[in-house]
């Protein structure tokens, strides 16, 4: 047997039997249910706004009464010094800056959406910067509007186009694939995700996902406004579940929450409306940098 | 998806569907589990079909789709092959007819690691490239070489002598997609 001779075998091996007969109808059906019911894995969406391991110093707003901007200001750079293990003199002043100004930005931007009865038990969290290429301030934690608790998280992140090529490769659904910061990520499964081009030139992402599982059935709000030039994404999400203690679940064991409610306590539009705040509220020169 | 690209999907899917499965028969070796992963396959496309600006390379992105869907699932372990599969069979006693042949054939193949095996149907039945099913498979063109080379191998080593003349260097570039 020859190369000719294993090729007109393997072309027989196949054409020997028959098929099966495709029903187009009942595929196409198969599909559409599929691509509704299908989770979209933002393990890296969850990690894009970086809230795996919130340790920070918690900022428990039950009244949603803004802290002091010096107290606010104060837990950060304890937090901030927690997490990284640098000394304070040697941290750049410029770093403290960024930590500062957006976390007051996404507080802000949290406080103008949320109505004032609602319950907000929040964390600052930072992200590992070294080896990364990117950094970013977040504030995650659980909302309750009195239907039960919701996960919340709000980061802005400076580096993040570098950050989205890292977490294509670690994307399970599409390994290898490429695509551009401020477009739908290709192949998660994402249920909906739309990309609206501002005026400004940022992009707004809206995703909204929902898991296979029925018994679950996880939903997740994600909002991402990308600045592509000038590399710095504002990013909010809202679960309908939170971990068992009421906490926000670590990414890692979002598989093992359950739904605590129908759906999350801020729907897109709410969402939208936080992510343009936080982005109003950044100062020119992080926009710029 | 907006009609328009539904229905041109389904215009893809219909006229492309049979020759896929065929491809994953060749993979897997059971007609069953090739309609489960040309399924798969095409319900990935679907996902992201609207995207999808060229449908010029939509064959190969099926096909990269569909290996990678074949060999993500033997990774995992589908524990059902190994009950569906035929018994071995003393392969030197099945020669002389067509039936046998092809049992001989997809036995050997079934002794093929997976990698190895995607490799031999993308050059040898698809006719991929090197680099195409370099593409396909997600690994480097050298890679392919060896795990061809390996792969006639493995089928050597099931066949006797039958395949003893293959040799994958000797086999030169097409281009060509099915």
């Amino acid at each position: 047997m020859d190369e000719t001779e294993f090729k007109d075998s393997l072309t027989r091996l196949v054409a020997d039997e028959s098929p099966y007969k495709t029903d187009v109808a009942s595929s196409l059906r198969a599909f559409r249910a599929q691509n509704r019911r299908r989770r979209m894995t933002v393990a890296g969406a969850s990690a894009l706004i970086g809230m795996a391991a919130v340790a920070g110093g918690a900022l428990a707003l039950p009244a949603l009464k803004p802290a002091p901007a010096d107290r606010s200001n104060g837990a950060l750079a304890a937090s901030t010094e927690s997490k990284t293990d640098t000394p304070p003199d040697t941290k750049p002043k410029t770093q403290t800056k960024f930590e500062d100004s957006a976390k007051t930005a996404i507080m802000n931007g949290i406080q103008s959406v949320s109505p004032p009865q609602w319950t907000l038990d929040l964390s600052d969290d930072i992200s590992p910067r070294e080896g990364r290429g990117w950094e970013g301030w977040h504030v995650a934690g659980t909302v309750d509007d009195g239907q039960g608790k919701s996960q919340l998280g709000v980061g802005v992140q400076v580096g993040s186009q570098k950050f989205r090529k890292e977490l294509k490769l670690a994307n399970p659904a599409s390994p290898g694939s490429v695509f551009e910061p401020g477009t739908c990520p290709p192949d998660l499964g994402s249920t909906t995700c739309t990309a609206t081009t501002q005026p400004d030139g940022r992009v707004l992402l809206v995703i909204r996902d929902v898991s296979p599982e029925v018994e679950t059935r996880r939903v997740r709000n994600l909002v991402m406004l990308v600045d592509v030039e000038a590399d710095v994404t504002i990013a909010a999400e809202s679960e309908n579940y939170a971990s068992p203690d009421g906490k926000r679940a670590a990414p890692n064991k979002e598989r093992a929450a359950r739904a605590t409610r129908a759906q999350p306590a801020y729907d897109s539009e709410m969402l939208t409306k936080l992510v343009m705040e936080v982005g109003r509220n950044i100062p020119p020169s992080l926009r710029a940098s | 998806m907006r009609a328009k690209d539904e229905s041109d999907f389904a215009e893809f899917f219909a006229g492309r569907a049979a020759s896929v499965q065929r491809a994953a028969y060749a993979l897997c070796g059971d007609w069953h589990q090739a309609e489960d992963l040309t399924q798969t396959a095409f319900g990935q496309v679907y996902r992201a079909w609207p995207r999808i600006r060229s449908h010029d390379a939509l064959n190969a992105y099926v096909h990269q789709t569909l290996v990678r869907t074949y060999l993500n699932e033997r990774r995992r372990g589908r524990r059902e092959i190994a009950t569906a599969r035929v018994p071995d069979r003393s392969l030197s006693t099945q020669a002389g007819s067509a039936v046998d042949d092809r049992l001989s054939l997809l036995a050997a193949l079934d002794r093929v690691p997976p990698r190895q095996r995607a490799c031999l149907v993308l050059r040898y039945l698809l006719d991929y490239s090197i680099e195409q099913t370099a593409e396909a498979v997600g690994c480097t063109a050298s890679t392919v070489t060896s795990q061809t080379s390996r792969g006639l191998a493995a089928l050597r080593g099931a066949l006797g002598d039958v395949t003893a003349s293959l040799t994958p260097m000797s086999r030169k570039d097409n281009h060509g997609r099915d």
